[in-house]
C-alpha cells in the first residue's frame, strides 16, 4: 500500500470561495458606482446640483443617442453585406485558394476602425489623391460640380466599423454553415427546391442563433468605439461621456449618459439571450456536414473579386499605407517614444493578462471542482465587463478609485502628512484594473473551453489514484490545459495593447499606451508620424488572427 | 435483505447495506445490499439508467449515497452521515469507460501517477511488473493516443491494479472493443484478477460480457438488485418477469393468456396454480412439427444465428380475431424443412419456469 497524499484541506476550499467572492465583488464596483453615483446626484441640494446632464438632455442628447443607433445600425448592415456571403461561399463552395481565402477574410480584425478610417479620409477626402485625380481628369473646378462620398458622415463611420468588425460575423456564420447537415440540403433538393431557395428557407434561418451572436458582437464593439466617431466628429454616448467628463468636469453626467450606454447594452445582451433560446431547435449539426460543391470559373471569379475587396479595403490598403507612411516618414518614426510607449504597453499588458489568466483559473477551477449555482454565477459575474463599453467602465472606475484617494488623502493630511496625490485613480493601477475587468471574460472563456474539452473521468481517475485535488490541478489540469492558458494570455494582451477608450480616460499624466500614442497622432491629422506604432498594433493584433485561423483548423 | 454468500471460508471484501441514492426525487439506488467475496467477480447487469454506474460511483466514494452503509474488508468506509472516508482514502482501483487515461502523460507515467510515496527504485520495479501482468512492457514511452483500443485499456487495467488496490471496480470496461480482441482481452483479464486474487465488480448492460467474465452476476433494474446468482442460474431460471424479461429468457405466456396459450402446447403443466403469474418457455425446448389441423399456429420466420436456427411462431389465440396473436421464439440446431406460412403442432419438452409477477 503506498502513502497517501494528504486530502484538500477545508480551509482552503473557504478560502477560495471567500477570495472569488471578493474579486466578484470588485469587478462588478464600476456598475454599481454609475448606478449610484447617477441615483446620488439627484440628492443633492439645489446649490451643487450639476446641471451638464439636463443641459446636454435638453439640447443635443437626443443626438447622440439617434447617432449612436445610425452608426450601430450602419454598422451592422456593412458587416453582414461584407460576411454572410462569403462565409455561404466559403462553406459550401469549393474552389481555388478557397483555404487561403478564408484566412484572409479575417485579417482585417488586425486593424483598428479608427487607423482605417484616417486612412482612407486621407484617401477620400477633397484634398486627398483621389479627388483630385477625378478633378483633375474631368476638369472639375469645384465640390459643386460634382458628388463625391463624405467619408466623414455615419454612413462613413459605420463603412468603416464595419469593415473592422465583420469577421466576427464571418467566422461564426462559416463554422455554422461548415457544419449544418448535409441531409437536410439533400432533403429540400428531392423535394424540388432550388439552391437559392434552399440558402433562404434552410440554411440561413437554421444559422440565425449564429447571426445573431454575431450582430450582438459587433453592435456591442460599434456602441463602445470611440477613435473612429471622434475622428469623423460624429457625437454619440461614448463622445458625450468622454465629454462630460474631460471637457464640462462633470463626472455624476458622465456617469448617467454611462447608465444610458448599459441600458442599450443590455438590450442588445437581452435580444442575444432571446435568439440563443431557439439554439437547441436551430441545432442542425446532426449527421455529416454536405460535401462542398465545386464552384465554376464564373462564380470562383466572383467569390475571389467580391472577397478579395474586402480583403483589400479591410486591410491589404491600410497595411500597405501604413508602411509607406512609415517609408516616407521614416525619420519622425524613428522617435524614441515608440520605445518608451511599448515598453509601458508592454507591462501594461503583461500585468494585466497575468491576472485575468490567474482569475480565470480560478473562477474555472472552482467551478470544475465544486460545481454549484454560486460558483457559476461567480464565474459569469466575472465575466460580465466585456458587455461594458470602455468608456462607461472608465468612468465606473474613476468614481470609486477617486473617492478612495480623496479619503486616503484627508486621512493622511489628518495625521499631519502631505497630501500623497492620486494613488489609485490615477496611477497604472486604474487601467490594470479596467483591462482585467474589461478582459477576464476572454481569458475565462479560453479556459473555459479547455475545462469542457477534458473529460471529468480524468478527475476521477487521479482521485481514484489517491491524488488529491491540488495533485490533480497541478498534474493533470494545468498540463493538459497549458495551450489554452498560453491562448488566454495572448489574448488578453493583444487586447490591453489595442485598447483605446478606457485608455485615453485612465491613463496616467503624461503616460502613453502604443493605442492612445497612434491616437493623438490620428486625431492631430499626423498619423504618418506614429505610423511605425500603428504598424506595431496590426503586427500584434495579426497574432490572434492566426491563433484563431490555426484552431479553427479551417479545411 | 442480505445475499448469502456462496463460500463461507471465504472473507468479504465489501459488503453494502442498504444504500439510498435519489437525484431530483428519482430514487437511483434502492436499498441496495450486497457483499463480494475475496477475489470474486461480480456483475452489475442492467439497462441504461438503472443505476449500476451510481452504484459502482457509491462505492468508489465518486458519490455520497444518501443512506447506508459500506465495508471494504471489514472496515466501514461509508455509513450515513458518520463515515464517509474520501475516494483517494479507499485504496480502490477504477476503471472508466473511456478509461480516462491522462493524454498528456506517457503510459510509464500514467502508471507512475498513483504509485506515491514510493522510492524510484520501486516505483520501476512497479511500474516493470504492471506492464509485465498486461503484457505491454516494449510501450511504456508511448502515448494514450498511439495505442489501440486493447491496448489502452490494458494500460487502464496496469494503471489500476499498479498502487495494488483492495477492490477493483469497471464501468462498462468492454463498450470500446469490438468482437475477437473483446472476448480475448475478457479472457486474459479474468486471469489476471484470478491469479492476483483481487476481487472486481463491473458494470454492463451486455449479458454476454456477464456470462463471460462474472463468477455472478446481480440483475439491477430500477436501482433495485431483482436477483443476485451465478450467471446460469439468472439466466435460466430469473425469480421474476422483470429479470426474465431484460435476459430474454424466452416466451412468456400469462395466466390470462394461459387458457388459450397453453392448451395449444401439448405439455403437461400446471393448470391450477392460483398465483398471479407468467410461464417461461425457453424456445431450444419448443418442438415444432407439420399438422394437417388448422391449429393457428403459423411458422413466420426462421433465420441462422450462427449457432442454430431461430423461428418466429405466431399463435392465434382466438379464432378469427387478428389481434389475438402473439408472437413466440423457437430454436434448432438444424433448419426445419417446413416452409413459412404452415401450419404447425407445438410441443414443449420441458417444464415451464413459473415466473412471479
Amino acid at each position: 500500500m503506498n502513502v497517501k497524499s494528504p486530502p484538500s484541506p477545508p480551509f482552503a476550499g473557504f478560502l477560495i470561495s471567500m477570495s472569488t467572492a471578493a474579486i466578484c465583488l470588485l469587478m462588478l464596483m464600476p456598475v454599481a458606482a454609475l448606478i449610484l453615483e447617477s441615483v446620488a446626484s439627484f440628492f443633492v441640494s439645489d446649490g451643487e446640483f450639476d446641471t451638464t446632464f439636463n443641459d446636454l438632455a435638453d439640447s443635443v442628447l437626443f443626438n447622440y443617442i439617434r447617432n449612436s443607433l445610425s452608426v450601430v445600425t450602419g454598422t451592422l448592415i456593412f458587416s453582414c453585406l461584407f460576411a454572410i456571403a462569403p462565409a455561404w461561399w466559403c462553406s459550401h463552395y469549393e474552389f481555388k485558394g478557397r483555404q487561403y481565402l478564408q484566412w484572409m477574410m479575417i485579417f482585417p480584425l488586425a486593424i483598428p476602425a479608427y487607423i482605417s478610417a484616417y486612412i482612407y479620409t486621407d484617401a477620400l477626402d477633397y484634398a486627398g489623391p483621389i479627388q483630385s485625380s477625378l478633378r483633375h481628369f474631368f476638369s472639375w473646378q469645384s465640390p459643386q460640380d460634382y458628388w463625391f462620398f463624405d467619408i466623414r458622415s455615419r454612413w462613413g463611420a459605420s463603412l468603416m466599423l464595419g469593415l473592422a468588425l465583420y469577421p466576427y460575423i464571418f467566422l461564426l456564420l462559416r463554422n455554422t454553415f461548415a457544419q449544418a447537415s448535409g441531409s437536410l440540403n439533400q432533403a429540400a433538393q428531392l423535394m424540388g427546391a432550388s439552391k437559392r431557395k434552399i440558402f433562404w428557407t434552410i440554411n440561413l434561418p437554421l444559422a440565425r442563433p449564429a447571426l445573431a451572436i454575431g450582430c450582438t458582437l459587433v453592435a456591442m464593439e460599434s456602441l463602445a468605439d470611440y477613435g473612429t466617431v471622434q475622428l469623423f466628429a460624429i457625437n454619440t454616448l461614448t463622445t458625450a461621456i468622454y465629454d462630460s467628463w474631460l471637457v464640462y468636469g462633470s463626472l455624476a453626467s458622465a456617469a448617467k449618459i454611462s447608465c444610458l450606454t448599459l441600458l442599450f447594452v443590455i438590450s442588445l445582451v437581452m435580444l442575444e439571450k432571446n435568439s440563443r433560446k431557439k439554439q437547441q431547435h436551430f441545432d442542425s449539426r446532426n449527421g455529416k456536414p454536405c460535401l462542398k460543391e465545386k464552384a465554376s470559373k464564373t462564380r470562383t471569379g466572383v467569390i475571389w473579386l467580391f472577397c478579395g475587396s474586402i480583403f483589400c479595403l479591410g486591410f491589404a490598403i491600410p497595411l500597405l499605407s501604413l508602411i509607406s507612411y512609415c517609408l516616407n516618414y521614416w525619420s519622425e518614426n524613428l522617435s524614441s517614444d515608440i520605445l518608451v510607449h511599448s515598453q509601458s504597453t508592454f507591462i501594461l499588458a503583461t500585468t494585466a493578462a497575468f491576472i485575468a489568466t490567474l482569475l480565470a483559473i480560478l473562477f474555472n477551477s472552482q467551478q470544475r471542482f465544486l460545481p454549484n449555482k454560486i460558483n457559476h454565477a461567480k464565474l459569469s459575474l466575472s465575466s460580465l465587463g466585456y458587455a461594458i463599453p470602455g468608456t462607461v467602465l472608465a468612468i465606473g472606475i474613476l468614481i470609486p478609485l477617486g473617492q478612495l484617494d480623496t479619503w486616503i488623502n484627508q486621512a493622511i493630511q489628518w495625521l499631519g502628512f502631505e497630501k500623497l496625490g492620486l494613488i489609485f485613480s490615477g496611477t497604472s493601477f486604474a487601467l490594470v484594473l479596467a483591462f482585467v475587468i474589461r478582459f477576464s471574460a476572454i481569458s475565462n472563456g479560453s479556459i473555459q473551453a479547455a475545462y469542457k474539452q477534458m473529460p471529468l473521468n480524468l478527475d476521477a481517475a487521479s482521485t481514484m489514484l489517491q491524488a488529491s485535488k491540488l495533485t490533480t490541478f497541478r498534474m493533470i489540469h494545468l498540463p493538459i490545459m497549458s495551450p489554452a492558458l498560453i491562448s488566454a494570455f495572448l489574448f488578453v494582451f493583444i487586447e490591453c495593447v489595442k485598447e483605446l477608450p478606457a485608455s485615453l480616460l485612465l491613463r496616467p499624466f503624461d503616460f502613453e499606451t502604443l493605442a492612445t500614442y497612434v491616437y493623438q497622432f490620428a486625431s492631430d491629422e499626423q498619423l504618418e508620424h506614429a505610423a511605425a506604432a500603428a504598424l506595431l498594433i496590426v503586427v500584434v493584433s495579426l497574432l490572434p488572427v492566426l491563433l484563431l485561423s490555426r484552431s479553427q483548423k479551417m479545411r | 435483505m442480505k445475499i448469502e454468500s456462496y463460500n463461507l471460508e471465504k472473507t468479504n471484501a465489501l459488503e453494502l447495506f442498504n444504500i439510498q441514492q435519489a437525484f431530483d426525487n428519482e430514487k437511483t439506488l434502492q436499498s441496495l445490499t450486497f457483499n463480494l467475496e475475496e477475489g470474486e467477480i461480480l456483475c452489475l447487469l442492467g439497462p441504461s439508467g438503472c443505476g449500476k454506474t451510481t452504484a459502482l460511483k457509491s462505492i468508489a466514494g465518486l458519490v455520497t449515497p444518501q443512506q447506508g452503509q459500506i465495508d471494504l474488508f471489514g472496515q466501514t468506509i461509508f455509513s450515513d452521515n458518520t463515515t464517509n472516508l474520501p475516494a483517494e482514502q479507499r485504496s480502490i482501483g477504477f476503471i472508466f469507460q473511456d478509461y480516462a487515461l491522462f493524454p498528456h502523460m506517457t503510459v510509464e507515467q500514467n502508471i507512475a501517477y498513483g504509485l506515491v510515496g514510493l522510492k524510484k527504485q520501486e516505483k520501476k520495479q512497479r511500474i516493470q511488473q504492471s506492464l509485465k501482468l498486461v503484457e505491454l512492457l516494449d510501450l511504456q514511452y508511448r502515448y494514450p493516443h498511439e495505442l489501440s483500443g486493447g491496448q489502452q485499456q490494458r494500460i487502464a487495467v496496469a494503471r489500476a491494479l499498479a498502487p495494488k488496490p483492495k477492490l477493483l471496480l469497471m464501468d462498462e470496461p468492454f463498450s470500446n472493443i469490438d468482437g475477437q480482441v473483446k472476448r480475448r482481452m475478457m479472457a486474459d483479464l479474468r486471469n489476471i484478477l484470478k491469479s492476483h486474487n483481487i476481487s472486481c465488480i463491473f458494470v454492463t448492460h451486455a449479458k454476454e460480457e456477464a456470462f463471460a467474465f462474472a463468477d455472478k452476476t446481480a440483475v439491477m433494474i430500477k436501482g433495485r438488485i431483482e436477483q443476485l446468482d451465478i450467471p446460469a442460474k439468472v439466466f435460466n431460471n430469473p425469480v421474476n418477469l422483470t429479470v426474465a424479461e431484460f435476459m430474454e429468457a424466452g416466451n412468456l405466456a400469462s395466466i390470462r393468456h394461459s387458457q388459450q396459450v397453453l392448451d395449444k402446447v401439448h405439455h403437461q403443466w400446471p393448470r391450477n396454480s392460483d398465483h398471479k403469474g407468467y410461464w417461461l418457455f425457453k424456445p431450444q425446448y419448443l418442438s415444432l412439427n407439420p399438422s394437417l389441423q388448422n391449429t393457428g399456429i403459423t411458422l413466420m420466420n426462421s433465420s441462422y444465428t450462427g449457432r442454430n436456427y431461430q423461428h418466429e411462431v405466431a399463435i392465434q389465440m382466438n379464432k378469427n380475431d387478428d389481434s389475438s396473436i402473439i408472437t413466440w421464439k423457437a430454436e434448432t440446431e438444424n433448419p426445419l424443412d417446413i416452409s413459412i406460412g404452415t401450419n404447425l403442432a407445438l410441443e414443449y419438452l420441458a417444464q415451464p419456469h413459473w415466473l412471479k409477477n
